[in-house]
């Protein structure tokens, strides 16, 4: 069955056809989400209310990619999840250092196996991309993950942040640039391959 | 490491990124692929934001950590809140409007009212004050007042000018003078002679003698004074007799006659009953409370 019966079946109140659809799109979805939002729990929240705000918003749905439209429910769940946060931070379940502060990557939460040289470099610079996007700025952030992670277009992440081509060409720009900029800090830190070295080209 | 100073202008950032996301024109990309065969920077740009985005991509997909399909339970669920979850969620926006409504019913009234009201109000000031439009035409005549009888209180100064000496003497002297002098600007003598009693003058009598272009000349004492009577007088006390002490003789303006703004307001009260009555205004006030409660519990349920 193609993904445009299952939308029109959907639409006429068929929640397994629905819950096909979640299926198909549900790990871009709650990956999106995770990283808008850089924490899976919250991530899930977001998810969840995405696709129950689908299944309410269905009859809404006006052609064009299903996934694109799924994901612009899902940034604005984001967007409403981030907002909960905000009003009501909650206490992290980070242990603190000796200093009384919190250990930004806990070592108890590691896998104690010993990992092989790729895997660790991989870890670091998932760890190290994972930290510089979180550190961006929402609005930059969003766009990044539409565009760099989620693999959306110019076009349709437009459509998903309601703003115009020319906003998201510049928040792009800005995100990359702020991004290489965190990165750098990193320096030594990278897996050779993503050094961002200067000396190469100077 | 690479310093701040080799950030690139925000125009060549954006054109990189759109090169590197292949958005561009035919174009503009043949415009920027020369430019970035010329620029050691830009192409070093281009190798950084290269890396940075493959970098990027290469962060591992996370798995959905469970499943995200309704149940049918969950179905009927949400098919049973829309009931009262969208008439709450619009409690705000009736509350905002209610509140709105009130606090600037008055405002927006007022103001489109307030012209009527000033009109009004200078209409009933020029019916309440007629006699002031009408007095500027005539020329400002002093008014003198002499008070009857022997016990003159003074006045007569005034009235000694133009008069002859004897009379401007008399007149100087004040109270204790018997008879008054009693001259206007018109050069004419209508001085008393001591102890001899004026007979009350009537306004128009003063009038009388006045040329029928007044702004010609000088404007024209009126003249008012008390009969004299020949009846022993009860002394005076500041002008007042003893037995009127205490009471109201005379107030001004007359206590019957209201100024004008407050005929103006009367007016207007009278014209433009308040449109939201107050008991009204109390009861939007409270629904708006609750709504706005109702609104607020469920904002922070979410």
């Amino acid at each position: 069955m193609s993904e445009q019966d299952l939308i029109e079946l959907a639409v006429s109140g068929d929640l397994d056809a629905f819950n096909r659809l979640v299926l198909q799109y549900q790990d871009a979805a709650f990956n999106t989400a995770y990283r808008i939002m850089s924490d899976p729990a919250a991530a899930a929240d977001a998810t969840q209310e995405a696709v129950i705000s689908m299944y309410r918003k269905l009859n809404t749905y006006r052609g064009g990619s299903f996934k694109s439209w799924f994901l612009r429910i899902v940034t604005n769940a984001c967007y409403d999840e981030l907002r909960r946060i905000k009003r009501r931070p909650s206490v992290p379940l980070e242990p603190e250092n000796d200093e009384g502060e919190l250990v930004d990557s806990p070592s108890w939460m590691e896998d104690d196996a010993p990992d092989p040289d790729e895997a660790a470099s991989a870890r670091e610079l998932e760890s190290a991309i994972e930290h510089c996007l979180a550190d961006l700025e929402e609005k930059f952030r969003v766009v990044m993950v539409l565009v760099d992670i989620s693999g959306e277009d110019y076009e349709s992440v437009s459509a998903i942040i309601n703003r115009p081509m020319g906003t998201v060409k510049s928040r792009l720009a800005r995100a990359r640039q702020k991004m290489q900029d965190c990165l750098r800090g990193f320096g030594e830190l990278l897996p050779e391959k993503f050094r961002l070295k200067d000396e190469e080209t100077e | 490491m690479n310093s701040r100073q080799d950030t690139l202008p925000k125009r060549d950032n954006e054109a990189l990124c759109a090169y590197l996301d292949g958005v561009m024109t035919g174009e503009e990309r043949l415009k920027f692929e020369k430019r970035l065969a010329k620029s050691l920077r830009l192409q070093k740009a281009l190798k950084e934001y290269t890396q940075l985005r493959l970098a990027v991509r290469s962060l591992p997909c996370q798995p959905a950590p469970r499943n995200f399909s309704l149940t049918r339970e969950e179905v009927r669920a949400l098919k049973r809140q829309p009931v009262l979850y969208p008439a709450f969620g619009f409690a705000s926006l009736a509350a905002v409007l209610i509140l709105a409504l009130v606090f600037t019913s008055e405002f927006i009234f007022k103001t489109y009212s307030a012209p009527m009201a000033r009109e009004v109000s200078s209409e009933a000031t020029l019916s309440a004050a007629p006699s002031q439009e009408n007095a500027r035409d005539v020329p400002e005549q002093p008014l003198i007042f002499t008070w009857g009888g022997a016990y003159g209180m003074g006045g007569g100064g005034a009235g000694g000018i133009g008069g002859d000496a004897p009379a401007a003497a008399y007149g100087m002297g004040g109270g204790l003078s018997v008879g008054t002098t009693i001259v206007g600007n018109t050069g004419e003598e209508q001085a008393a002679k001591p102890g001899e009693i004026t007979a009350p003058l009537p306004s128009e009598g003063a009038g009388a003698g006045l040329p029928e272009t007044p702004e010609e000349e000088a404007p024209q004492a009126q003249v008012f004074s008390t009969p004299m009577s020949s009846e022993p007088v009860e002394p005076l006390i500041f002008g007042i007799r003893e037995s009127e002490a205490g009471q109201i003789i005379a107030s001004y303006p007359p206590a019957e006659a209201k100024t004008a703004p407050e005929t103006a307001a009367d007016t207007q009260t009278e014209a433009n009953p308040a449109l939201v009555s107050d008991v009204l205004k109390i009861g939007l006030l409270a629904s708006a409370f609750v709504l706005a409660l109702l609104a607020l519990v469920f904002y922070l349920k979410r």
